[in-house]
């Protein structure tokens, strides 16, 4: 062998069958951990799917709910500006929206872990009974360091047996599906639930903000948290019609009365009527002078043609 | 002929080949007692002493006296009976003439061999049991005033009737946790007679001739790989408590001892090693749980008196 190529071989010794066993737990490890995650974060996202359709449906998630200012973080609101997503800092949002987003929050944290901790490699060696009891061994071996020729043949009997398993097994399809379905259905009926004007008992309705989970980015009512009291969709949307074209012309006329009377703050009238001074003059009852007040038949006469006054009207 | 006395060069595919080819040559004189044969080879693979108990007529000597001579070993027997003394099993300091000295020398009992055939053990005297004693568990014998240690490897491979108690004296339980096994022998099925009978009737020869294929060497080889197979802390954990409940098992009298622990997990590793696997299952544990724990327990007399056996037992501990 020439020098170059003893030196190529010196450069890159096989790994030692320990070695790599170690180095694919560790890639099994992996695996379970992704699976994991992705498990939870759909877990989560149903909860929070399924606590926005159930806070729409209650008085808690009334628009008369409290509001709260949740301050970004600086690199949140950066990341966001990045994609062309600006949303005020501090951003306001309902208590029961932030609730909510929380509640997925800690619900996808706890869910990872417990998951991660019920997906580990036994989990696996479980799935693969192919391999369960030698990866098992194999494992406690290389944990202890031990190097004897059986150890190695182990070892090496182990790395062939896993080429024909799968980490598949970590991830359960039926359970997915039915995760990934939930979340729609839930999805489609807070949509459906909006779109009928359902709303709380007494309450107007959607208290949710945009701003809440990311879930509305960019949606309206995040920044201000004002409750639109949404009803049908005639009242989110208005009646369909001729759009008349308005004017930028506006008069405004202010009149105060210096008595400090009833209503003396002032007079506000504005838009695209003519406010003439002249077309509404105040009135008031009044007696004729022949007649006398005091007289109780004529008061009830009075009284009687001023009711009838006002159902005419 | 193997120089890998350490293990070292030999793998589990090479050291069950020779195994195989042990087992091929028992089975040219023993028919059928697979399960028999298996069970011995895990005793002679964990360098452990075997028990073999079964009714006369059954071949226990004839199984013993041909393993010895497929591993190419030296083999003695030593018929028990009640008036047999130590010393004839130890050996003993004999007068010899040298010139025109006497002299004492020490004359080797039929102990010094690496496979010794205790026929009909509980026939002997305490005294004379006990004898064996310390050659089983120490390698060596003392004699004369001086230790001489024994050839290895060294098995004690020692065989009792069920039947027949009278002037028997059973073994102490001292004495019985020493053999690793208590192997049982039942008879053939009527099949396997048959096969017996037109094997050893057709012939003047008292048995079929069987080659040596495995040496001394070669075995202690395989012994230490037997050692080196690993097994998984959870498999050993059974195992240690499988003999830890032996000992608070209602039905017992008496539990196993901690050396049945470690009976227990290297007869395991032996079995593995059998099988060609170069690690434990809990198969193998719970295949040599039986003939390595029902000598070393004792019933209790109510279970006893309604006809419970030590293996019923172990194997509700299982």
């Amino acid at each position: 062998m020439s020098e170059p190529q003893q030196q190529a071989v010196n450069a890159d010794p096989e790994p030692h069958p320990r070695e790599e066993l170690l180095a694919a737990v560790s890639e099994i490890d992996r695996e379970a951990r992704k699976a994991a995650f992705l498990q939870a974060a759909l877990d989560a996202m149903l909860v929070f799917v399924a606590l926005r359709l159930a806070l729409r449906l209650t008085p808690l998630g009334g628009g008369s709910g409290a509001l709260v200012s949740v301050p970004l973080p600086g690199g949140l609101a950066g990341a966001l500006g990045g994609v062309g997503i600006v949303l005020p800092d501090p951003v306001t949002v309902s208590a029961a929206g932030a609730a909510t987003a929380l509640t997925g929050v800690a619900w996808f944290v706890a869910d990872a872990l417990l998951r991660y901790d019920r997906l580990g490699v036994e989990r696996f060696e479980a799935d693969n009974p192919v391999v369960e009891e030698a990866l098992r061994t194999a494992r406690d071996t290389a944990e202890v360091d031990a190097d004897n020729p059986v150890a190695t043949e182990l070892y090496r009997d182990v790395l062939g047996r896993l080429e024909d398993t799968s980490s598949r097994a970590f991830l359960r399809r039926r359970q997915l599906v039915a995760v990934v379905a939930g979340i729609a259905l839930v999805s489609a009926a807070t949509v459906g639930v909006a779109g009928l004007g359902l709303s709380p008992i007494g309450t107007g309705g959607d208290a949710d903000v945009g701003a809440a989970g990311g879930a509305g980015v960019g949606g309206g009512g995040g920044a201000g948290g004002e409750s639109s009291g949404s009803g049908g969709g005639a009242d989110l949307l208005g009646e369909e019609g001729e759009v008349e074209r308005g004017t930028d012309d506006r008069s405004l006329q202010l009149r105060g009365e210096g008595e400090g009377g009833a209503g003396g703050g002032g007079d506000y009238s504005g838009g695209s009527f003519d406010a003439d001074p002249g077309s509404v003059e105040a009135s008031r009852a009044e007696f004729s002078e022949e007649e006398r007040p005091e007289e109780a038949e004529l008061v009830r006469a009075y009284t009687e043609r001023i009711r009838g006054g006002e159902r005419d009207e | 002929m193997s120089d890998h006395t350490d293990g070292k060069g030999l793998d589990i595919e090479t050291a069950q080949a020779q195994v195989q080819r042990v087992e091929r040559e028992i089975d040219e004189r023993i028919v059928g007692q697979d399960a028999v044969v298996r069970q011995l080879l895990v005793c002679l693979l964990t360098d452990g002493n075997a028990l073999l108990e079964g009714a006369p007529g059954l071949g226990k000597t004839l199984l013993i006296r041909t393993l010895a001579e497929t591993v190419d070993l030296s083999f003695s027997r030593i018929q028990n009976t009640p008036d047999l003394m130590p010393s004839d099993i130890t050996g003993t300091e004999v007068i010899r003439e040298s010139g025109d000295d006497r002299v004492f020398v020490f004359e080797e009992g039929p102990v010094f061999a690496n496979v010794v055939l205790a026929d009909e053990i509980n026939r002997a005297t305490p005294k004379t049991q006990a004898a064996l004693l310390e050659a089983m568990e120490e390698g060596q014998v003392t004699a004369g005033g001086e230790t001489r240690a024994l050839p290895e490897p060294f098995f004690v491979l020692a065989t009792q009737n069920p039947i027949d108690q009278e002037g028997t004296y059973p073994l102490p339980e001292a004495q019985r946790d020493r053999f690793t096994m208590k192997i049982t022998i039942e008879p053939p099925a009527f099949e396997e007679e048959l096969t017996i009978v037109d094997r050893y009737t057709g012939t003047i020869e008292s048995a079929p001739p069987v080659e040596t294929v495995m040496t001394g060497d070669e075995l202690r080889a395989i012994q230490t790989l037997v050692r080196q197979v690993p097994i998984a802390d959870d498999i050993t954990e059974r195992a240690v408590r499988l003999v830890a409940d032996t000992r608070s098992a209602d039905r017992l009298e008496y539990g196993a001892s901690p050396r049945a622990s470690m009976a227990l997990v290297v007869g395991a590793k032996a079995r593995a090693l059998l099988d060609g696997r170069a690690y434990v299952s809990e198969a193998d544990v719970e295949a040599v749980a039986r003939p390595v724990l029902r000598h070393r327990v004792v019933v209790g007399f109510r279970a006893e008196r309604d006809g419970v056996t030590p293996d019923d037992v172990i194997a509700e501990l299982l």
